[in-house]
């Protein structure tokens, strides 16, 4: 699957820059959900802002497949009308 | 000094000073300004014409110490809606004209000279109506400069470029920031036509220090002010994100949503999105010397404004916003964020509405006359409509009356105005606000308080619950009331989350009036201000049918999500008569 990052998760990608996608190439296992992937790029849940897997806002509970597109931002960056989202859960 | 209302005939040229009802005492902002409208003016009257009204209100805690509170509403029936109409801004304008004790400028009449133009110009204990002269015809940053040379440097501005001059419908009313540059607008609903149509080119006002602001309950409003603060200055959203990298820090997130709207409302994302984003913004703030966590007026402590500079480390425009950042970008598929901020700087400049602006750019490369993409070429004819050439009179007009002229079906419209950068297809709660608020499409007009705190619908979803009408017109009639304070909108953030930051908001309401209300009056309050927004509508000549998103959402499905718009006419119309 591959992970977009945002704000200061970029730097977690050597030589990223802002104006382009900052993306990780990452293999998922079986009963991977979005949790397990943030702890292995070691983001802390309290960090997160917004989360969106294939364009849908989402919990970190939810499973992740090869494949999938899986977006996270920054609590620094948390601006958004969060009431008009349906958040996806598992 | 009580407070007063100032009436501006233009038609005879007389200035009339009018002491505060007890009605209109409790109400500021746009509840001031909807009401006079709902009392004073005809809602079939043409809104270029003599019988419509223009009215300025700060809001009821402006010109106090509150934090952020600095805005000015501006109201009339709208030329480009034909509906009641209010906008706000920030800027120095505000406040000062709360701090020498004008509740509301009301100018009627029309000049009986067509083509003359005026300044009304406003100290302690004057108003004089000057003809405006050498500031006729020129655009907002001239004007501006122009007027801090006559007046002195810090008056505040609130004035009209050549499209509210030429009466186009997408005109605005500017008012100037504390560096004097014109982009803080009350742009939406073509109100700075109806400011044209008065011959009214400015309102300056000259006014230092804290003035003589009446606070009923000093002790009640200081706890409530630092009760507000704290909360702002705590929240992530309004002490990290906002200051940090404004509002266009929802580029990149409102893209992952896939809600977007991108090359006149056909997909939710935009391939480009990270290159006209807020983290681009706040990169060259610190490569070309620009600024993030610039406040638009004295005392915000959100500071969400930004400096946006040319490659060369020299000016260009402040700010560029979230919605115009779309607007002129992925709405037009412009990637380049200098072309950007030249088109926003042009809006600033001629006086346009940069939502409205960008979603008429959209129809007309839908139509054929520029490319998709060009940023160039969008300059040239956004220019011409400072020129008034014939293609820039069609682009004044607005996306609808762009889309008549160019034979474009796929019109982002509801009401006349245009659709801010929500998609309703894939942000579905807001697309009911759009097609309900008596405003037309405005992302502004359904500004969300939390459910729990108005005890609407719970904490989930609101569009997982069975009353999302009645959640629908609980988060317009919460916006109103924010609107009605004089509060920027974006307190709304901290209000949400922190029950301390909303009794805050509350004890200084109530500590500048002497009221007593409760959350539940700002509900009923609300509720009663949009009832009277709605009734002048529906004398206007709205029905429900008015109450609806635009044909093309309901049968084209938007990329990546592939979801038509599929909200009820039942709920819509459940909305307001629920």
């Amino acid at each position: 699957m591959i992970v977009y990052l945002y704000g200061k998760f970029r730097e977690k990608v050597p030589g990223y820059t802002v104006e382009d996608d900052c993306v990780l190439q990452v293999d998922t296992g079986p009963e991977e959900t979005i949790a397990s992937i943030m702890e292995r790029l070691k983001i802390l849940p309290g960090e997160v802002a917004h989360i969106f897997l294939n364009h849908q806002y989402s919990t970190p509970s939810r499973k992740v497949r090869a494949g999938d597109r899986l977006a996270i931002f920054p609590v620094e960056m948390a601006v958004l009308y969060r009431q008009y989202f349906a958040k996806y859960e598992e | 000094m009580g407070k007063f209302i100032l009436r501006v005939n233009m038609s005879d040229l007389s200035i009339k000073k009018e002491r505060v009802s007890e009605k209109y005492r409790v109400l500021g902002g746009r509840a001031l300004t909807s009401t006079v409208v709902a009392d004073e003016v005809n809602p079939t009257c043409h809104p270029l014409g003599p019988n419509n009204k223009l009215v300025f209100a700060p809001g009821i805690i402006t010109g106090t110490n509150a934090p952020s509170s600095g805005r000015l509403s501006v109201g009339a029936k709208s030329p480009l809606t034909g509906g009641i109409k209010e906008a706000n801004a920030g800027g120095l304008p505000a406040q000062k004209l709360a701090r020498l004790g004008i509740h509301a400028i009301i100018v009627e009449g029309e000049p009986q000279e067509k083509g003359k133009f005026y300044v009304l110009s406003l100290a302690k204990d004057t108003a004089v109506l000057e003809e405006a002269g050498e500031l006729t015809g020129k655009g907002m940053y001239e004007t501006n400069e122009l007027v801090w040379k006559k007046y002195g440097d810090g008056v505040g501005i609130i004035g009209i470029g050549p499209a509210g001059e030429m009466l186009m419908t997408n005109a605005g009313v500017s008012c100037n920031d504390p560096e004097n540059g014109p982009g803080r607008y009350a742009g939406r609903g073509g109100l700075g036509a109806v400011m044209g149509s008065k011959g009214l080119k400015a309102i300056v006002i000259e006014q230092k220090g804290p003035g003589e602001v009446q606070i009923a309950n000093p002790e009640l409003f200081k706890q409530g002010q630092q009760k507000l603060t704290q909360g702002l200055l705590s929240h992530a959203v309004t002490a990290q994100a906002l200051p940090t990298f404004g509002t266009a820090v929802l580029v990149n997130i409102l893209n992952e949503a896939g809600g977007l709207p991108t090359r006149n409302f056909s997909s939710g994302r935009f391939a480009g999105a990270g290159k006209i984003s807020g983290e681009v913004i706040n990169e060259w703030a610190k490569t070309r010397g620009g600024k993030v966590g610039h406040p638009c007026h004295p005392g915000c402590v959100i500071r969400c404004s930004n400096v946006v500079n040319k490659p060369d480390g020299s000016y260009r425009v402040a700010p560029v916003e979230y919605e115009s950042a779309w607007a002129l970008g992925a709405n037009c598929e412009i990637d380049d964020l200098d072309d950007v901020a030249e088109l926003n700087r042009i809006c600033n400049d001629v006086g346009l509405d940069t939502i409205e602006a960008g979603c008429t750019l959209g129809v007309a490369m839908e139509g054929g006359v520029i490319p998709f993409g060009d940023g160039k070429r969008a300059i040239g004819i956004l220019k011409e409509v400072g020129y008034g050439t014939p293609v820039g009179r069609i682009i004044g007009n607005g996306t609808a009356f762009t889309a008549k002229a160019f034979g474009v079906t796929r019109v982002p419209v509801v009401k006349g105005q245009a659709m801010p950068a929500y998609e309703p297809r894939a942000v579905k709660g807001i697309g009911v606000t759009y097609a309900t608020s008596t405003m037309g499409a405005d992302h502004t007009a359904g500004y969300t308080v939390a459910t729990e705190i108005l005890s609407v619908g719970g904490k989930a979803d609101p569009l997982a619950t069975a009353e999302k009408g009645a959640l629908a017109k609980a988060f317009q009639t919460s916006t109103i009331f924010i609107d009605a304070t004089g509060y920027c909108l974006f307190i709304a953030f901290a209000v949400l989350d922190l029950p301390d930051a909303l009794q805050g908001m509350m004890d200084t309401v109530n500590g500048v009036l002497g009221t007593n209300y409760t959350l539940e009056d700002m509900g009923r309050l609300g509720s009663e201000w949009l009832k009277l927004e709605r009734s002048f509508n529906e004398a206007a000549g709205f029905t429900k049918q008015d109450d609806r998103l635009p044909e093309f959402m309901y049968y084209e499905k938007l990329p990546p999500h592939n979801n038509v718009y599929d909200v009820s006419d039942e709920l819509l119309d459940s909305v307001h008569n629920g």
